[in-house]
């Protein structure tokens, strides 16, 4: 060792401990399984395929591949099936949430005030609030049955369950019924299903998440009804209704063309930077997209960074009179979908689109003009851009790839991203930004027929309440963090400091 | 530095082993400098990966380990916000330094207070510096600042420490 010590010897690292290296692990295992399962579906379709499809997600093991093989082969059957779910709500009341029915390969679900319908792997989808419903062709016919049977074939081939229990006489509210009970290995949940005993379809399944105390609290149920009668014209969409229908492929091509011109070029020395788009949200977020010679290799290489291939972002955005803008961040939309590839970048004439989305501190409405500097410094002064004022939906949201994104959806993150900006500088602003936020979120999740868990937002709550000394109301906001999310061990902390003061 | 693909690690999918593989010790190493206390600094961690993990698509064209960091430092700071500032430690947590001579641990103390004592980010633009290892220009994307910038915490901050009367950057140590 050196006579002199240098500062890295001043703050020694920790060494990875094993069950940290566990834990991460299954972190990235469970990323993986929900990737390999979920990822081109649309999110918006999920929870309500989670009754037939996401229950076999845990695969269950060898020993029992006989019984669940039995039931796949029920399902060989099937033509039609109405399935309707519920949620659990804050009172612990189960209220309905969706119904989905089937019939010969189509399918119609309804959330809330959302429909969406599916046949032969196209997917078509009604948001609420919406002049327009997209399309997309590769559903990869997630929500069929068949796909019900596809699942079966991999019984016994891998293992994601633990606790698998298989009860052949069990009984569900006086019915003799076969029950088949696992707990998922990666998330702190279990599923249980009811089967008929005669026709080995099940019936009833429920979804249970752990509690802090390790016990279990029922969070969805699904009842299922087999064989029934559906008027197929139901399941028809309604294409008459005067609302534009989108067609993703076609979509993508048109906003190929559209942001090929691009609004303008801002250049410096033999720096470049091309706005593609520049829009204002009523709610007054700023959004660019943006061409600055970058030019990626697809992401399905991660080790396409390079020094030289390093992702420039905007430094800073604010108003014509400098009012303060926050990053939220880039655009995770800056993709679409491909059946081969489901994430690749949006490249304008070889170069990819960056995209970026600011959030006023101060300001309210809508604005019409920004000013942009970036980060790379090959614009390093501050360049004034007229920006197109967008209604409620971030019509981006479409073209690049992803289910439209409400004004309410855009407006609570902001709100959030403006809360945890304020946490320690303005304590009642971070308050007031995060009530807003969770409020709007429940009010669009409501819409969907869906409910919010808001772990990450009622703990920021709760420190927000915390420094400005409101014990009883942080107290709360923990107690509703740690509902939401068990697992959240800080928040178990922090309430426990609250319940420690007199 | 190793490559995914080096390990056989290629198809995007696998992208979350990889990371978790090539960069856990360096985000808890970066992490657990910050965070003495072990159960918050491997939450930290942990936290940091699962944030990876849900935020993949982001990782598109950059450096893991510089965007990962870029994660680790908002955990870190999630950690002190909820304990009310910056984490002391004491002489007995740095016990574990290899190969010192048993006069140094005071000296070791000494060091880590002129450091704490700065501004906070003369402190991150230094330790990232001279302890993570890093480029003025992946500090200037992990805190968000320009180069320009970094280059100046970083100046006022070797000035503050050599104002005290200590020369402990070497860099030939590392």
């Amino acid at each position: 060792m050196s006579e002199k010590i240098g500062i890295h010897h001043a703050f020694p690292p920790q060494e990875v401990s094993q069950q940290l290296r566990q834990r991460v692990s299954k972190a990235a295992e469970g990323h993986r399984a929900k990737n390999k399962k979920w990822s081109k579906i649309p999110a918006l379709v999920l929870t309500s395929a989670a009754a037939v499809v996401c229950a076999f997600m845990f695969i269950p093991r060898a020993a029992s591949a006989h019984t669940l093989a039995e039931i796949q082969a029920a399902y060989n059957g099937v033509h039609s099936y109405r399935m309707i779910g519920y949620s659990v709500n804050d009172s612990g009341k189960l209220v309905q949430t969706s119904v989905t029915e089937y019939l010969n390969g189509m399918m119609r679900e309804d959330r809330g005030n959302q429909t969406t319908y599916c046949r032969q792997g196209s997917l078509l989808i009604f948001p609420p609030n919406s002049d327009s419903a997209i399309r997309y062709e590769d559903s990869r016919q997630r929500m069929q049955v068949d796909t019900v049977k596809q699942v079966f074939d991999r019984a016994g081939k891998e293992a994601w369950v633990k606790g698998l229990s298989i009860d052949q006489s069990a009984k569900f509210h006086g019915r003799d019924v076969i029950e088949v009970k696992f707990e998922s290995m990666n998330e702190p949940n279990r599923m249980r299903f009811y089967a008929d005993q005669k026709s080995l379809l099940p019936f009833r399944m429920e979804l249970d998440w752990k509690s802090p105390d390790g016990g279990w609290i029922l969070e969805r149920a699904f009842d299922i009804a087999y064989d029934v009668n559906i008027d197929s014209s139901r399941l028809e969409p309604p294409v008459k209704s005067g609302r534009r229908i989108v067609n993703f492929a076609n979509l993508k091509q048109d906003w190929q063309e559209k942001l090929d011109q691009g609004l303008m070029t801002i250049s410096e020395g033999s720096a470049k930077v091309v706005i593609r788009d520049a829009v204002v949200l009523s709610s007054g977020d700023i959004m660019v997209l943006y061409t600055n010679g970058i030019d990626h290799i697809p992401y399905n290489s991660v080790e396409a960074h390079s020094p030289d291939h390093s992702t420039p972002s905007l430094v800073a955005v604010k108003g014509t009179k400098s009012e303060p803008y926050i990053p939220v961040g880039e655009l995770q939309g800056a993709m679409y979908s491909t059946k081969d590839d489901f994430i690749r970048g949006f490249r304008i004439r070889g170069e990819d689109l960056q995209a970026a989305w600011y959030t006023p501190l101060h300001q309210a409405g809508a604005v019409r003009d920004a000013q942009l500097k970036f980060m790379d410094g090959s614009v390093s002064v501050w360049k004034t851009v007229q920006l197109r004022s967008v209604g409620e939906t971030a019509e981006w949201s479409e073209v690049l790839g992803m289910a439209p994104r409400s004004g309410a959806e855009v407006e609570a993150d902001a709100a959030r991203y403006r809360a945890e900006y304020f946490l320690g500088r303005d304590n009642a602003a971070s308050e007031r930004e995060m009530k807003r936020s969770i409020q709007l979120d429940d009010m669009r999740m409501a819409d969907i027929g869906e409910m919010m868990r808001h772990g990450d937002q009622y703990a920021l709550l709760g420190s927000a309440l915390r420094l400005q000394g409101k014990d009883v109301e942080a107290r709360k906001a923990y107690e509703h963090a740690i509902r939401d999310n068990p697992d959240g061990k800080t928040n178990y902390e922090q309430l426990i400091k609250l319940l420690d003061k007199p | 530095m190793a490559t995914l693909e080096s390990i056989g690690i290629s198809a995007k999918p696998l992208a979350a082993d990889g990371l978790q593989r090539l960069y856990l010790d360096d985000v808890h190493a970066y992490v657990s400098r910050r965070v003495p206390n072990r159960e918050d600094a491997e939450d930290a961690t942990a936290e940091t990966f699962a944030a990876a993990f849900a935020h993949l698509k982001r990782l598109r064209g950059n450096d893991p380990r510089v965007w990962l960091i870029g994660i680790a430092r908002k955990k870190v700071a999630d950690v002190y916000r909820k304990r009310g500032g910056f984490i002391e430690v004491s002489l007995d947590q740095l016990h574990d330094v290899e190969a010192l001579d048993a006069s140094q641990p005071e000296d070791l103390l000494e060091i880590r207070n002129l450091i704490l004592a700065l501004p906070e980010d003369q402190r991150e633009a230094l330790m990232l510096q001279h302890i993570e290892g890093f480029s003025q220009r992946d500090i200037a994307k992990i805190m968000r600042k320009s180069k320009a910038a970094v280059n100046g915490l970083q100046q006022r901050g070797r000035a503050s420490v050599l104002r005290s009367g200590k020369s402990f950057f070497l860099p030939e140590d590392k």
